[in-house]
């Protein structure tokens, strides 16, 4: 017999990110020294708007199939499974560990201060081991790509990668194609857990404003599915936006 | 023939997992540089063979770090960003300090051995069908487009080659036989509307149309459909025929006119080109499908 405890974290994407955009900034471009850069997320980035913006527009965060910072998503996730490895056999227990928030990304933001990626405090974390909200422009190819250059095996307990496609992709003959090669690709490339998730934002409005007429309309919220009008409607919000700054 | 993996080429953009320019997943390589001057262009940043300057207006912060143009070419009054086209000289270091990237360029020279490899970045998801596809622009605008299809081919990429068929006639063996498919699409087969609507006659395009056919190409039409302009059955009927005289028989497509390309002028502060009135019925589109049978 052997009992389990699974260490999870939360926030992958952002704090990768944060790491990465404090490279870029402070030390690679040196457009700001690191200690003002503290003292710009501490004011949560009052009075240095266009900085923020740089911040967030300019460099290829985790998502876009960029080696640099994919690397550093890599190495962390690496450092953490030694992490949970030299626990082991502690008092009887092994500790595999793995990525997720299931959502907790929500109640978390209230307490999240700025980060150096360009994110104000209080914004939404990255959902389990997907990319921070609206910083992935390449597609989901290049997600997938970014997420499978880490060693999987190590979070043997899961790290979900959400994946949110419009419905014109995934739409007859071709779009079951598109799927299909997807997944397809995901799997050579190493990947086990994976959400496509194919959502018209106009429809959630829709049923937002409408609950009585999508009472069976479902969403896959992270690692389950609810329908959608049993949410409240921080949770919808959520959901919208995710599935708007998703491609 | 082999390949010049150093020949270089002006990409406006490449686009991953494009479905809709072949078969399967694709990357879509978007070249500089067309003949024609379509009035319905929906890819005008792509017009122009150098690069050029971009200006989304919705991203500017009005933050004035541009004004360390050495042109004077940008300019702030009354909290509007102005941009005069006539002082730029192509520097674009704009583009590099914009914080927003409200200014960014369209045109990046690359070898063709970067352009391969950047293609070969999703080759887990190509499976047997998908690969890449040369768009623009014209591709053949710029004859290193040939050594990107041979590259490619050696590498063992499926090819795509989406034409407007207006290219210099030796290019068109060396073409064909580095190409899988040639998406081939046609305006219009009134000359004289051809002339009007794209620049050019429509007498070279369908002069390699038949030899590409001729020398084995696989070919599949698509027929731009815009209101008003070549919305006669006419034409129907001669596109129709066109299909009939093709040997390899691959379904064609007719293709709506959209105003998207009006959206994209603005970007390259141009004057709007998109027109409602040209966007064809569904009834005009269900017609011309019939003459096609398709």
């Amino acid at each position: 017999m052997y009992n389990v405890y699974s260490p999870h974290i939360g926030g992958l994407a952002d704090t990768v990110n944060f790491l990465y955009a404090v490279k870029k900034l402070v030390f690679d471009d040196k457009l700001v020294s690191f200690i003002e850069l503290i003292g710009i997320l501490a004011s949560n980035w009052e009075g240095h708007e266009t900085l923020r913006v740089l911040a967030r527009n300019k460099y290829a965060y985790y998502g876009n199939d960029s080696d640099e910072v994919d690397e550093l998503c890599a190495r962390l996730l690496n450092d953490f499974a030694d992490g949970c490895d030299a626990l082991n056999n502690r008092s009887g227990y092994i500790f595999p560990g793995g990525v997720s928030t299931f959502g907790r990304q929500l109640q978390w933001s209230k307490r999240r201060l700025a980060c150096a990626h360009g994110r104000k405090a209080g914004e939404v974390l990255a959902a389990n081991a997907s990319p921070t909200p609206g910083s992935d422009h390449i597609g989901a190819t290049a997600v997938i790509r970014s997420y499978c250059k880490c060693d999987l095996k190590r979070v043997p307990t899961g790290a979900a990668l959400d994946i949110k496609l419009l419905p014109s992709l995934v739409k007859g003959e071709e779009g079951l194609d598109a799927l299909v090669s997807l997944m397809r690709g995901f799997v050579t490339l190493g990947g086990f857990f994976m959400q496509p998730d194919v959502v018209d934002v106009s429809v959630l409005r829709e049923a937002q404003r409408e609950p009585e007429s999508h009472q069976n309309l479902s969403v896959r919220v992270s690692g389950w599915n609810a329908r959608f009008v049993t949410l409240n409607k921080e949770w919808q919000d959520m959901i919208i936006d995710q599935n708007e700054s998703g491609r | 023939m082999k390949a010049d993996a150093k020949a270089k080429l002006t990409v406006s953009a490449i686009q991953r997992f494009c479905m809709r320019d072949g078969p399967g997943v694709r990357t879509t390589v978007f070249l500089k540089g067309c003949p024609l001057r379509c009035k319905w262009c929906h890819n005008p940043e792509t017009q122009n063979a150098s690069p050029e300057l971009l200006y989304y207006a919705k991203k500017c912060l009005n933050c004035q770090a541009c004004l360390a143009c050495e042109q004077g070419a940008h300019s702030f009054s009354e909290g509007r960003h102005h941009i005069d086209k006539s002082k730029c000289v192509s520097c674009f270091k704009c583009a590099g300090i914009c914080p927003s990237s409200a200014l960014q360029i369209s045109g990046k020279v690359m070898t063709v051995e970067e352009i391969c490899s950047e293609a070969e970045k999703d080759l887990a998801f190509y499976g047997e069908s998908g690969g890449i596809t040369l768009s623009g622009g014209e591709p053949l605008f710029q004859p290193a487009a040939v050594d990107l299809l041979l590259r490619c081919r050696e590498k063992g990429l499926n090819t795509v080659l989406d034409t407007c068929g207006y290219f210099p006639p030796e290019l068109l063996a060396p073409a064909v036989a580095a190409t899988d498919l040639f998406l081939w699409d046609i305006k219009d087969t009134d000359d004289e509307r051809h002339k009007k609507f794209t620049g050019v006659s429509n007498k070279t395009i369908l002069e390699n149309l038949r030899k590409a056919d001729e020398l084995g190409a696989i070919i599949k039409l698509r027929f731009i459909l815009v209101n008003g302009v070549n919305s006669d059955e006419r034409h129907y009927e001669k596109c129709a025929g066109l299909c009939r005289s093709i040997r390899s028989g691959v379904k064609p497509e007719v293709i709506p006119y959209h105003a998207f390309g009006g959206v994209k002028s603005e970007f390259l502060l141009k004057r709007g080109g998109g027109r409602s009135e040209w966007i064809p019925t569904e009834e005009q589109l269900a017609q011309f499908r019939e003459y096609l049978g398709i």
